[in-house]
């Protein structure tokens, strides 16, 4: 969580060995490491969809977005 | 890395792939080769990243006393390992300023749902929630769906970033 009470999606992995709790790995691909003309993501993808979509010609797409519900 | 020298070049495993498809052009095969060895080596390098990352050395150290409401009551933060020695959790974005959740995070909590269980065998995961309770939710079922454990992170909780 953001300090403004806000949220950020985050990915983050955490160990327990001998009692303590360790940090041990989190996604750090933002906008600083992000390449040009590009949104943020990470590599590998968590998302499967875009292992789907980069099978196809058609690739992933620019101007659509993931809905909450879809009409039938 | 010595595991690479003993790897044959991509190439040349690539070339020993004998799939073929009715009526493809020699263009389209050897296209498809010169892309298989791409993808060959694409598996390599996730591979040696995978490696790299388990090779980490420990990360820090988390002191702080996170507390959450689960599905059965306040739960510690050591909680929520169960039985297991690592923990990973995904940070959903619905936090109370948002009448409803992120749909990007909706889809791949959709997907991850399925497969829950599968990781549950190595690690314990836990898909957790913003400030919001799981009976308010928008989203899809598949979302909220009764395969994972779903935490939300009560008011009374610090709202901070976890960090290292």
């Amino acid at each position: 969580m953001t300090k403004e009470d806000g949220d950020d999606a985050a990915f983050n992995v955490f160990t327990r060995r001998d009692g303590t709790i360790r940090h041990f790995w989190s996604g750090e691909m933002g906008f600083e490491t992000a390449d040009p003309g590009q949104d943020p993501r990470g590599a590998p993808d968590l998302m499967p969809m875009w292992t789907i979509l980069d099978s196809t010609p058609e690739g992933r797409g620019t101007d659509w977005y993931p809905k909450l519900e879809y009409t039938e | 890395m010595t595991r690479n020298e003993a790897l044959a070049p991509a190439s040349e495993l690539a070339k020993k792939n004998g799939v073929r498809f009715p009526n493809e052009s020699d263009e389209y095969r050897r296209a498809r080769d010169a892309l298989l060895a791409e993808e060959i080596e694409l598996r390599r390098h996730i591979e040696r990243g995978a490696e790299q990352r388990r090779a980490l050395p420990p990360g820090g150290e988390v002191t702080k006393d996170y507390r959450f409401e689960g599905e059965n009551g306040p739960v510690n933060f050591v909680d929520l390992f169960g039985d297991k020695q690592t923990l990973a959790v995904y940070s959903y974005m619905f936090g109370p300023e948002r009448k409803k959740p992120c749909p990007m995070c909706t889809s791949l909590l959709s997907a991850w749902d399925g497969e829950a269980r599968d990781v549950e065998q190595l690690s314990r995961s836990q898909w957790s929630r913003g400030l919001r309770s799981i009976a308010s939710s928008h989203s899809r079922k598949s979302a909220a769906g009764a395969t994972s454990s779903y935490i939300q992170i009560s008011a009374a909780t610090t709202a901070a970033t976890i960090t290292p």
